[in-house]
């Protein structure tokens, strides 16, 4: 009777959606932050640093397409 | 001319509401960038009721509006919405005057349930709707942030394990900054519009408004975002107090990951259009972002009362709302009973704020109990 009512399919494509998010942008965040440290320490020690250069900017330009994601939901709801 | 009264009391309830909601919520936005020192807390609280009323313009589409799901629409009158409104006002105080974060939305269903159980008995009632779309959902929501920030939080210390502490936490300060803007926006589009959709509802019942070409007026639009930026702006420090510092001491990546899974769930819930409560989903993330590093970083007795402040939530604004509706017909019909009432909460509000102010112009009181 329940599953009848609730919509249990719809809150499983919530819980997938929500926890791939999550954990997605915490993922690009973090790496974003390891990139800038590590290119930093780099350029500190006068190696080449724009492979982690290059991950901090990929991760968060990613992040920045996250949030405009989450603005293009809100006005469509 | 009593129709016209109603429907003024109405409105002016409807804005206080809003104004309320705002007041008591802006700890679901700010709590974690203050307690981390991403911003200062002026400033958080100026950022957060900015982007609330901004918020309030993203989107016009009241397809959530409160009642719609919950209670047969078409037998709600003035009066209904008048005393469910009281019971939702009322909840909300009570849990800011004990520094509980609870759901401002569900408060409001309570009332508006309460009061159409008294009006038009069970049957006026969608008890399915009820289930379905808002008590299960309201169970797995808090689950769920915390699951989500609690695995954000292990994946984010692991690639961060051996980086130097400082950088680090200044980085995930200003990401902070975006997924707190991020929450405040959709806080704003979501809880501006539900007052909308009640204050739409009172025109409709008025009879200003014709159901078959329902619009949202732009001045309701305007006070509606007003007022919730505004109640933002006030700042509910004793909740804020209680999300940023009482539940755990959480560092900026805590602080991100608690903001992400929040921001994740309450956007993956609206657009399948459950009307999640952001104060039971940020709190479910601050929980799981403490538990993750240490189970016993989180304050259990804390969270236990947070958790019973949900469960009363909607019995007891349901029970206000009841009992407002009944006090008020003990009036008759007219605009009397809605106006004694009016007058009797304006009343105890300004006993209880004057106590306040008292209180915290002796000295020795912190800022947490400021307001």
């Amino acid at each position: 009777m329940i599953g009848a009512i609730v919509e249990v399919g719809k809150l499983l494509g919530i819980v997938l959606d929500a926890l791939v998010a999550t954990v997605g942008v915490a993922v690009l965040f973090s790496m974003a932050v390891l990139g800038i440290a590590r290119a930093s320490d780099q350029r500190e020690h006068n190696t080449n640093a724009f492979a982690y250069g290059t991950l901090a900017v990929v991760c968060l330009l990613g992040c920045l397409a996250a949030a405009a994601y989450g603005v293009v939901l809100m006005t469509n709801k | 001319m009593d129709g016209d009264i109603i429907l003024v009391v109405v409105i002016a309830t409807a804005i206080a509401f809003d104004f309320t909601n705002g007041f008591h919520d802006t700890a679901n936005v700010v709590a974690t960038v203050i307690s981390t020192r991403a911003l200062p807390p002026r400033l958080a609280i100026g950022f957060a009721s900015v982007l609330n009323f901004v918020g309030a313009f993203v989107s016009l589409k009241v397809a959530d509006t409160v009642g719609k799901g919950f209670v047969h629409t078409s037998q709600v009158s003035t009066t209904i919405v008048f005393a469910g409104l009281i019971g939702a006002i009322t909840w909300n105080l009570v849990t800011w005057y004990f520094g509980l974060p609870s759901s401002s939305s569900h408060a409001l269903i309570g009332g508006l349930v309460g009061s159409m159980l008294v009006a038009h008995g069970f049957g006026a009632i969608d008890g399915e709707g009820l289930l379905g779309k808002l008590i299960v959902p309201a169970l797995v929501a808090p689950i769920l942030a915390f699951v989500a920030a609690a695995a954000a939080i292990t994946i984010a210390y692991r690639i961060l394990g051996r980086l130097r502490p400082g950088p680090v936490a200044r980085s995930f300060r200003l990401g902070q900054v975006v997924s707190g803007g991020l929450l405040a926006l959709s806080h704003g589009t979501n809880d501006a519009q539900k007052t909308m959709g009640v204050m739409t509802l009172a025109l409709v019942a008025h009879g200003t408004l014709h159901a078959d070409t329902f619009h949202v007026p732009a001045w309701v639009v305007l006070s509606a975002a007003s007022a919730i930026a505004l109640g933002t702006f006030s700042g509910g420090w004793r909740i804020i107090k209680t999300m940023g510092s009482r539940i755990i001491r959480m560092d900026p990546a805590q602080g991100f990951a608690a903001q992400g899974a929040g921001a994740a769930v309450i956007l993956a819930a609206s657009g399948a259009g459950y009307p999640l409560s952001t104060t039971h989903v940020i709190s479910g993330g601050i929980m799981g972002a403490g538990a993750a590093k240490r189970l016993s970083a989180v304050r259990w007795g804390v969270a236990g009362n947070i958790a019973l402040a949900w469960l009363l939530t909607l019995p007891a604004a349901a029970a206000v709302g009841a009992l407002a509706y009944g006090v008020s017909r003990i009036f008759g019909t007219g605009a009397l009973g809605p106006l004694l009432i009016s007058v009797s909460l304006l009343s105890l509000l300004a006993a209880v704020f004057g106590r306040r102010l008292r209180a915290t112009r002796s000295p020795g009181q912190g800022l947490a109990s400021a307001s």
